[in-house]
């Protein structure tokens, strides 16, 4: 390497490291948290509020980064790195559903004595940083390296709960599955890397738009592909990686699940995104068919398998952790479409999905904190005592089943554009079919609350656990995420617009 | 503005009404009660406006609305009314206010059960006035959510299973039609359109395209019918219904007949027919069929009641099917008197089912068999079951025998073919309607035996001891009674009100469909 090679790399890297200031801010607020909270235990409320301000700025920084983004995407590190669009569209939700997590985490009341908060807005603000890179991953590498950082605090924050065996086993049963998957990853990482020679993500996307490859690059790539959708799913909790879905999300704090429900998700599905753009764009390439095929196919049996799933769950975590499975397979199907309609209208579907989520486990939250534990039938003590958090959990639960007025109707409605436009009507019917499967047990929450005739029970009748004060700014939470939830309806052209200004640069 | 907006005001008074009946404090049931009953006659007065004003020559849409919703989509606000829709805005306005009017003695949560019957009348108006198929759906949706609760918390002891049951069964019906109403806006036109009236105009969609082989267009037809039918409810989709019927309170029942069931015939009429004639053709002789088994299996059904609820619940389903036959027949008798049946079937199964309230609040009871003798002890009340039960049975002077004998003459003179893929005559025959009409004529007469035999178990005979301290009807009671007896009465003998409305809008639908 010369003189000027290396010239040029270091003054690629300081020029990067200026521009990703905000991710940095991340990485240096989380040590100082880190360290922090070990010297200065009792001012745990000072790291929460640093950890929320380093959120806060870092979400605006994106937003206003969204907003004002040329179409032209930011390369950094020598390509590793590709800031766009849809990076700080997600950037957004990431900072968003990170501030959900810890403002769940103080005021979450956990029957154990142990408090799992310490180290927790340390942790956020890693994740949330390993999510960023892992929507703006460029090349194989930073893809294998973003994912792990998301997936070893994801581990500890499920194992959080030190006194709870369950915790602890579900923490266990997620490394295991994790590590498995990363290892199924790197296998379809390495695949690809030997099929084309390179790490990077437009170098592939190059290599993939030859028309003729030998039998054995063929073999190569459809390994790759196969190995690395499997690992992903992973995240995603997509069939055949989703098992452990159920059990960590049981197991898990609750604010803890409402983070692994929403962020690596979502984080995991832009990833997604990522490597079918290098299969599909920017013509169709040979790969299209079977990409396509593969992905219904999943996205088929996932849904079935969570809405199926969910039917029989008493246990309100369990349930949102079967209905998270089949909104996996929602957005998948509408990913499968492999056009910008599919692409818009998953996009469209995390925006959706987050405020439908997290208001979810707001007034989840809640019930433990008053009922001491998340058995649905805790929700007929809820609509007793408070009738107007009920009244907006049903909105919620509507909205995740898809029906209008709500937003969730929006999400699903371009879903299902996006896959009838492709004539892929055989997935759209065994998505109609899921949506009127998932309704009964959705609807099965709010008869409990509302239909049913027998009295409440002793232990439900007056709100032992009741707490006062984050009662409010709970209430306030849940109102402000109700609220486009509600009347998104009325115009979503914003969002429609925001979401167009995201995709534009991702070839689909 | 409020000439021009009518429509959108009678659609959106009710949804004003139900937020602001959330400001006043629960524990005010007479002021809860009062803004109801006020926001439900403001549309009844809208309508009255809204029958003054159409203009009964002209068959395209009237008090039309246009804006831009959401462009990228082509999704528009666009409501107007039409012949076909009209009626069934006038009396979705009037069952809405007389159900007000008929909730009046409930008691639990009162303020809730407003709300989202105020709410379930913006869905139902919204309806029958949206013209943009987006909105329709939202429509069509919207109504399932009070519905389910007003089924499942004011409703009788099986409420909960009638309720979810309810529910799914119009959702699967609805999700379908959803990805009818997509096939049709990215194939349908070009470019892209929700609009129904565009749509109608250009009729045949989808051509003669293939999906694994089937004709796509009677693809989607089915789809679309598949969601109106499980509305309707056409046999063997029908089986939700005794069970809602039954268990919804008063009010909720008579919406659900009166209103609910119609919306089914009503998107056969706006879209089935209009956007897809070569498929509806196809589909007419199995429409019939099934049509037929809806009278002679619903009245079958009815006369093995031992609940008069139950009783009513089914006769619905065998008036319905009278409906169904003559949108089968495609002739303009035929469709005329499918859209009046819609209208009469509409006030007297109303009637019947408020009467069976009326019994119930006293007797606590609806056993066919626990009756007897009533007409000595209730006079006036069995005065007017009398009206309901004849202008129910079809008697001629009454208003549901003009409809049926325009149904059954539409359909006798109906003619079945079949049409090859390249528009060639494969089949044709007179017969299959004819022998058609003869058993739904048949059908008459089950329905007469059954509401015979009703009403001498009930009103008829002895009465038993225990019933001598039944109060007659209530004046409150009465009125929610008496408009829709007058109508049973005055359009038995003189129909034209609401012919004349319909007429231009289905001569121009006619020619759409029949090609003539």
């Amino acid at each position: 390497m010369g003189d000027g090679a290396v010239m040029s790399w270091t003054q690629n890297n300081v020029a990067s490291f200026l521009q990703f200031w905000p991710e940095s801010l991340l990485g240096l607020s989380s040590m100082v948290c880190l360290l922090g909270s070990a010297f200065a235990k009792n001012k745990k409320i000072f790291w929460q509020f640093l950890c929320a301000l380093t959120l806060l700025v870092y979400g605006a920084h994106s937003a206003i980064s969204l907003v004002a983004c040329s179409s032209s995407a930011k390369v950094l590190f020598l390509g590793h790195l590709r800031v766009d669009g849809l990076s700080y569209l997600l950037q957004v939700i990431f900072a968003l559903i990170s501030l959900v997590t810890l403002h769940l985490s103080t005021t979450h009341r956990p029957s154990s004595e142990h408090s799992y908060t310490d180290e927790l807005p340390a942790f956020l603000l890693v994740l949330t940083l390993g999510m960023a890179m892992m929507v703006s991953s460029n090349s194989l590498l930073m893809l294998f390296l973003s994912v792990e950082m998301v997936s070893i605090p994801s581990y500890i924050l499920v194992g959080m709960k030190r006194s709870d065996v369950g915790s602890g086993e579900a923490g266990l049963k997620y490394l295991l599955f994790g590590a498995f998957a990363s290892g199924l990853m790197l296998f379809g990482i390495s695949f690809l890397f030997g099929a084309v020679g390179s790490v990077d993500f437009s170098y592939v996307a190059g290599f993939l738009q030859n028309t003729v490859f030998d039998v054995q690059t063929k073999i190569f790539l459809g390994v790759s592909m196969i190995f690395l959708i499997a690992g992903l799913g992973y995240k995603m909790a997509i069939f055949p990686s989703h098992m452990w879905c159920p059990d960590v999300y049981q197991a898990a704090p609750t604010p803890i699940t409402t983070f692994l429900s929403v962020g690596p998700k979502v984080a995991g599905f832009a990833l997604l995104i990522r490597i079918l753009s290098l299969y599909v764009s920017p013509v169709p390439t040979p790969w299209t068919l079977s990409v396509q095929a593969l992905l219904s196919v999943l996205a088929a049996v996932t849904m079935t398998i969570g809405n199926v799933g969910a039917l029989a769950q008493i246990k309100m975590k369990r349930l949102i952790a079967y209905s998270s499975i089949a909104h996996a397979g929602y957005i998948l199907m509408g990913l499968s479409a492999l056009n910008l309609d599919g692409l818009q209208a998953a996009v469209f579907y995390f925006v959706v999905y987050f405020f439908m989520n997290a208001g979810v486990f707001y007034i989840t939250v809640w019930m433990e904190n008053h009922y001491g534990s998340d058995e649905i039938h805790h929700f007929k003590a809820l609509a007793e005592h408070s009738p107007i958090l009920m009244a907006v959990m049903a909105i919620f639960l509507f909205s995740l089943v898809g029906l209008p007025p709500f937003a969730g109707f929006l999400g699903k409605f371009y879903l299902f554009a996006a896959v009838v436009r492709e004539k892929l009507y055989i997935l759209a019917i065994i998505g109609a079919i899921n949506t009127a499967i998932s309704l009964y047990y959705y609807a099965k929450i709010l008869k409990i609350a509302y239909f049913s005739q027998t009295p409440l029970n002793q232990e439900d009748q007056s709100e032992t656990l009741s707490v006062g004060k984050p009662n409010l700014s709970m209430a306030v939470m849940t109102f402000l995420l109700a609220f486009p939830v509600t009347f998104l309806i009325l115009k979503w052209k914003p969002l429609l617009t925001v979401v167009e200004l995201a995709t534009k640069s991702i070839l689909f | 503005m409020f000439e021009s907006h009518i429509l959108s005001w009678m659609t959106f008074t009710p949804l004003i009404g139900a937020f602001l009946l959330l400001l006043v404090p629960g524990k005010k049931v007479q002021w809860v009660k009062g803004i109801a009953a006020g926001f439900t006659l403001l549309p009844l007065l809208m309508s009255a406006k809204l029958f003054c004003a159409f203009d009964r020559a002209q068959a395209g849409m009237q008090f039309v609305e246009r804006a831009e919703w959401i462009p990228g989509f082509n999704i528009q606000y666009y409501m107007g009314t039409d012949g076909i829709s009209v009626t069934m805005l006038l009396l979705t306005a009037l069952l809405s206010f007389l159900c007000v009017l008929a909730s009046w003695n409930i008691e639990k949560k009162v303020k809730g059960y407003f709300f989202l019957f105020l709410f379930l009348e913006t869905g139902m108006m919204g309806v029958f006035a949206a013209l943009d198929l987006f909105l329709f759906y939202i429509f069509w949706e919207i109504m399932l959510l009070p519905m389910y609760f007003l089924i499942g918390i004011w409703g009788g002891i099986r409420r909960e299973y009638a309720a979810i049951k309810f529910f799914i069964y119009t959702l699967v019906g609805s999700v379908f039609m959803l990805l009818g109403i997509l096939a049709i806006y990215f194939y349908g036109l070009n470019p892209h359109t929700f609009d129904m009236v565009a749509l109608a105009k250009q009729g045949g969609l989808l051509g003669n395209s293939l999906w694994l082989g089937l004709p796509f267009s009677k693809v989607v037809f089915l789809a679309l019918f598949f969601g109106f039918a499980i509305k309707v409810p056409m046999f063997p989709f029908h089986t939700w219904l005794p069970d809602a019927h039954v268990e919804a309170p008063t009010a909720v029942s008579v919406i659900l007949a009166g209103v609910l069931l119609k919306m089914g015939v009503y998107g056969v009429f706006r879209i089935c027919y209009p956007f897809f004639p070569d498929a509806a053709k196809w589909f007419a002789p199995a429409l019939a069929v099934l049509a037929v088994i809806n009278i002679i299996y619903g009245g079958l059904c009815a006369m093995n009641q031992k609940d008069i609820k139950k009783l009513v619940a089914y006769s619905s389903v065998s008036h319905m099917g009278y409906c169904l036959l003559g949108l089968a027949a495609m002739t303009f008798v035929g469709l005329e008197g499918s859209l009046l049946q819609m209208f009469t079937h509409g006030t007297s199964t109303a009637m019947l089912f408020l009467l069976v309230g009326v019994i119930y609040d006293r007797a606590h009871t609806r056993g066919v068999n626990d009756f007897g003798g009533l007409a000595t002890q209730m006079p006036v009340y069995t005065f007017i079951a009398m009206i309901a039960f004849f202008a129910s049975m079809g008697l001629p002077g009454l208003s549901g025998f003009i409809s049926e004998v325009f149904v059954l003459i539409g359909s006798f003179n109906a003619d079945a073919f079949f049409l090859s893929q390249g528009g060639e005559l494969v089949f044709q025959s007179k017969s299959i309607f004819m022998i058609c009409t003869i058993f739904a004529a048949l059908g008459v007469v089950i329905t007469a035996a059954y509401l015979l035999w009703t009403i001498q178990r009930v009103f008829l005979g002895p009465l038993p001891e225990k019933w001598n301290q039944l109060q007659d009807i209530q004046p409150r009671e009465m009125v929610t009674l008496i408009p829709l007896a007058f109508l049973a009465i005055g359009l038995g003998i003189y129909p034209m009100p609401i012919l004349n409305l319909l007429h231009a809008s289905l001569t121009q639908l006619t020619q759409w469909v029949t090609g003539l």
